[in-house]
């Protein structure tokens, strides 16, 4: 089989990135907690009438073996991990719930530290106005987050979470979905 | 059969590359202290310097901030240089609070990714480099640093002739 020759360029330049650190460095920016933390928002219903009311969630999941503050740190100067909602026009966000952090002994610190690892969720209301226009639209979040592992840290970033939504009909009964993400919110 | 020989010749020149960054010069940049003290790095051949990148929001950084402390007052009339580039996006503003409720010793300066990026592709805090009185960056370590490590690293080199 013959490999095209911009195909085999691209690889020997793979190759020579791969190897050569600092040509890596100079592609791109440095990285940045986002690295380390995917964030995925749910809602808790397949459409949403205009005029309604339903719950929705950032689930937060972080690479295995880092860490991100919890919303309440542990000490002042560590930088929490917040979820923000730019303006948007006939959209009113409440019940802005952050889990409990876990307290985790790291080496670096004398005392335990209130941390979110692996997976954890947010959780919020939504709140759509009646005149709202139907059809697709997006809910924003900014999520602000900044990981570390038992030995170092990496810059803190904002991550933007993009949330899909279809506006229907008030008259519209819409389907409860993501049960799972949202029955710690529902109990509670 | 070509090809092969292309990819050879590249990934051995790579090699080499590497190996040359391994111990390349440090970068010629300057850096300002608080009170508008600057440090150009190019000045400061003869002595061994040690640029550790921290910010205040990172722990493993404050942990080996007393290290550095204890190093600098044993080794600093013996030819050695401290840079604490703080790369918080506030500046001054997060880093003269902290620097009240912890004296350091050695020059704090700030940073940001650029200058980082000069120095080498590394993506995560604390790092320190270590440069030589030539000049030279001869070490990197990420993570935290004790005083043992640093003595170990940093003592040959300041017995050394530039």
């Amino acid at each position: 089989m013959r490999r095209s020759r911009p195909a085999f360029l691209i690889i020997v330049l793979a190759a020579l990135f791969a190897l050569d650190p600092a040509l890596a460095f100079q592609a791109g920016e440095p990285p940045t907690s986002a690295g380390k933390v995917k964030a995925v928002g749910k809602l808790s219903v397949d459409k949403v009438p205009a005029g309604s009311t339903f719950k929705a969630a950032v689930v937060l999941d972080i690479a295995e073996g880092w860490h991100v503050n919890s919303n309440t740190p542990t000490y002042d100067y560590l930088i929490a991990t917040t979820l923000e909602f730019p303006q948007q026009e006939g959209v009113a966000i409440g019940g802005l719930r952050y889990p409990p952090g876990r307290n985790v002994k790291f080496g670096f610190a004398s005392d335990s530290l209130s941390v979110y690892e692996k997976s954890t969720t947010i959780y919020f209301t939504v709140k759509i106005a009646g005149k709202t226009a139907t059809g697709r639209t997006t809910l924003r979040a900014k999520l602000e987050v900044q990981a570390c592992n038992n030995q170092v840290c990496i810059a803190p970033a904002t991550i933007d979470v993009l949330i899909p939504m279809e506006i229907v009909p008030a008259t519209r009964k819409p389907k409860q979905i993501n049960n799972n993400v949202f029955a710690p919110y529902v109990n509670e | 059969m070509r090809n092969l020989f292309i990819v050879l010749l590249l990934v051995v020149t790579a090699l080499f590359t590497s190996s040359a960054l391994a111990q390349r010069k440090a970068p010629d940049v300057s850096f300002k202290t608080a009170d508008g003290k600057v440090y150009d790095l190019s000045k400061l051949k003869g002595k061994v310097v040690i640029v550790n990148f921290w910010a205040t929001w990172c722990g493993p950084c404050r942990k080996e901030i007393p290290d550095f402390i204890e190093f600098y007052k044993g080794y600093k009339e013996k030819g050695l240089e401290i840079l604490g580039v703080s790369l918080d996006r506030e500046g001054w503003e997060k880093v003269t609070p902290f620097l009240k409720q912890t004296p350091i010793n050695y020059p704090i300066v700030l940073g940001n990714g650029e200058i980082a990026g000069k120095f080498s592709k590394f993506n995560a805090i604390p790092t320190t480099f270590i440069i030589d009185k030539s000049g030279n960056i001869v070490d990197e370590h990420t993570g935290v640093m004790t005083k043992s490590q640093l003595e170990a690293k940093v003592k040959p080199l300041l017995a050394a002739n530039s």
